[in-house]
């Protein structure tokens, strides 16, 4: 239960009216007959009470203007006019000292000048120093409240800060003279320092707070930033996978294109899961899985890659398309193959070389005994990697050796690309 | 043909479980029991205490640990059962984890239903199963590189047999390298020979090169080397 339900047969709890500006009845702006009802005391008690507020030093003049600014408008049927919130109740209220904006300001200040220079002349006797103060502290609330709802959004100006802080020198200016002239300046530095303890007293207090409410904004701009990405990984998804599917669907009947379709889509999908982005996209492992992935969709057949240690370089093109080629003989006559790449280390860590090994389960051949038209072996591979370098080789590893005396199955040929980096000293030339 | 082993499949995705199922042989591997999550897994194995589990790394449930909750808890209480992790995952923070938690295997998804009937049995006989992609792991795990922990590395052709070690810090060495033996049927393994391919290869029997991979099991499994230790840290297993 959310709401516990009064308990029955007692009392209903007496509503008082809302505080609304009346719709009605009013010589001004209906604040006094609003109060009075939402107060449940005569209008004439409160408008007389207001009146002698007002003799008082302006307070009733004051409060009027603030109530007048900030009660929502009764309206017609009874409703309130404004938004119900206090919040953008107060909005509202800068909202209407905004839209007049600087002449209301500067007006206001003229008209009270005025009004107390006429109130001179008439023989009463009219405070400057106090009267000067209150305006200055009127004018700069005002110069720093119309900056209030700019302030908010994210992107407030230097104009803006400026004004708030010429608002704020204002007030604090203002604030005291009237200080400096009812306590006389002695005491000024004695107040000035109980208002800092006062203040930081409260800093204390409200610190947690403040904190609590910093962090949890972050904890909100994190979690944003958490559903950002994982509406990328959703976009990224439709984009590949779930079109993958719809492409699979249609084409069931199909099976070298479904193959086909879902070898390209798992190779895309595990480098976007998997693949250290960081990494170059020239380096060894990447080449080699480029490579292999093209062979595989060349011919439908699944090549696995596993490289140890990384490198990288224009030294390896020659054995990463001697590579290809390998991988692409197996594909063509033998079926899935298995491509294994180590790059070489010297005791002192210095990149040595590369051993690049690829291997199917096929039937092998004898490479002495290729008919002269066929270039594959030949050319693209031993003759590439022949060119590359005289430290480069390419060997087709004969099968086990003692293979032909036993009923076991003959283990089909290695194929192996050796190529060897050239020096660090040369490397640096090039 | 001899009986065969028994297995429990813990995968959460029902569809791979069914299309697993489907794919082993019956007549060599009998399913007696499936799990989808984490606690389930656990209580599945130790009541049904099959010769093998198949294990998929990525569960939800239990702690948020996965695979290698899964084979630390059932170890903890029932250190007999094998697992062998079957998993998609290319990431070697993954694989790492499931084998130190104590699995004794790693194959990929894409292997064939055969593939994965032989790899389970042997498991199930006691035996370490290394996939290529996991031998490769090992060796860039164990990859030597400049710093003075190498200086020890005994040249290849040396003689194999392990020194006996002084003190804890010689065995901790010990762990942190491989033998020039091992590193060799491990690079077999990575270029896809099988055990007894890569006997033939090194003149030596294929239960010697199923010693040398279990050897390097236990490596992985209890070396504090350090990018070992990295892969484990970040996926919460130091």
């Amino acid at each position: 239960m959310q709401h516990p339900t009064p308990p029955q047969g007692g009392p209903a709890p007496r509503v008082r009216p809302p505080l609304l500006r009346h719709h009605g009845d009013h010589p001004v702006a209906g604040v006094c007959a609003g109060l009075a009802r939402h107060l449940e005391l005569p209008v004439a008690w409160v408008r007389l009470g207001m009146v002698v507020l007002a003799l008082t030093g302006g307070v009733g003049l004051a409060l009027y203007t603030w109530l007048w600014l900030f009660l929502p408008q009764e309206r017609a049927d009874g409703t309130a006019d404004d938004d119900p919130e206090l919040r953008r109740r107060l909005e509202t209220g800068l909202a209407r000292v905004r839209e007049v904006g600087w002449p209301a300001v500067l007006g206001a200040a003229v008209v009270c000048v005025a009004v107390l220079v006429v109130v001179q002349a008439l023989g009463a006797d009219v405070d400057w120093q106090t009267a000067a103060p209150v305006g200055i502290l009127v004018i700069g609330l005002g110069v720093a409240w119309m900056q209030a709802d700019t302030a908010a959004s994210p992107g407030r100006s230097r104009g803006t800060w400026l004004r708030i802080a010429l608002g704020t020198a204002l007030v604090l200016v203002s604030v005291l003279a009237l200080a400096v002239d009812t306590a006389g300046p002695g005491t000024l530095w004695l107040g000035l320092l109980l208002a800092v303890a006062l203040l930081a007293g409260l800093a204390l207090v409200a610190a947690p707070f403040v904190l609590g409410l910093v962090a949890r904004r972050e904890r909100e701009r994190t979690a944003l930033a958490v559903q950002t990405e994982r509406a990328e990984i959703a976009a990224h998804l439709h984009d590949s996978v779930l079109q993958s599917l719809a492409l699979i669907q249609r084409r069931a009947s199909d099976p070298e294109t479904v193959a086909r379709v879902a070898r390209a889509q798992e190779r895309e999908l595990r480098s976007y899961l998997f693949d250290d982005p960081s990494q170059a996209p020239d380096a060894l492992s990447e080449a080699l899985r480029r490579v292999a992935g093209e062979v595989e969709d060349a011919h439908g057949r699944r090549i696995e890659v596993v490289a140890v240690g990384e490198t990288e370089g224009e030294w390896l093109d020659p054995l990463v398309a001697a590579s290809r080629e390998a991988m692409a003989n197996a594909a063509r006559h033998a079926g899935d193959a298995q491509v294994y790449a180590e790059v070489l280390e010297d005791d002192q860590g210095a990149i040595e070389g590369v051993d690049v090994f690829v291997r199917d389960r096929g039937p092998g051949f004898d490479p002495d005994q290729l008919p002269a038209d066929r270039h594959g072996v030949r050319e693209s591979l031993r003759g590439r990697m022949e060119r590359a370098g005289e430290r480069c080789a390419y060997a087709p590893l004969p099968a086990a050796p003692r293979s032909t005396c036993t009923s076991t199955p003959r283990p089909s040929p290695v194929r192996r690309a050796a190529s060897e980096a050239p020096t660090r000293e040369r490397r640096a030339h090039e | 043909m001899s009986e065969p082993v028994t297995a429990v499949i813990v995968d959460d995705h029902a569809i791979f479980r069914a299309g697993l199922r489907a794919d082993l042989d019956p007549a060599r591997v009998e399913i007696v029991g499936e799990a989808g999550d984490v606690d389930q897994a656990v209580a599945v194995v130790l009541e049904t205490a099959p010769d093998v589990v198949l294990l998929d790394v990525h569960l939800p449930g239990g702690a948020g640990g996965g695979g290698a909750e899964v084979a630390r808890r059932v170890l903890e209480r029932d250190p007999e059962r094998r697992l062998l992790a079957l998993s998609v995952s290319d990431a070697a923070e993954d694989v790492v984890a499931v084998i130190r938690a104590g699995a004794r295997g790693y194959i990929t998804r894409s292997a064939s239903g055969a593939d994965v009937v032989d790899a389970a049995v042997r498991v199930a006989e006691g035996d370490a199963v290394f996939s290529p992609r996991l031998a490769g792991f090992v060796l860039d795990a164990f990859r030597g590189t400049a710093a003075p922990d190498t200086t020890a590395v005994r040249p290849s052709g040396a003689p194999d047999a392990s020194p006996v070690p002084t003190d804890r810090d010689a065995q901790d060495e010990e762990l942190d390298r491989l033998s020039a033996r091992e590193r060799d049927v491990m690079r077999l393994i990575a270029r896809g020979f099988t055990y007894r391919e890569a006997g033939a290869e090194l003149f030596i029997s294929d239960r010697t090169v199923e010693s040398h991979v279990s050897s390097v099991l236990r490596k992985l499994q209890l070396s504090n080397r350090h990018e070992l230790t990295r892969w484990a840290a970040r996926r919460g297993y130091a």
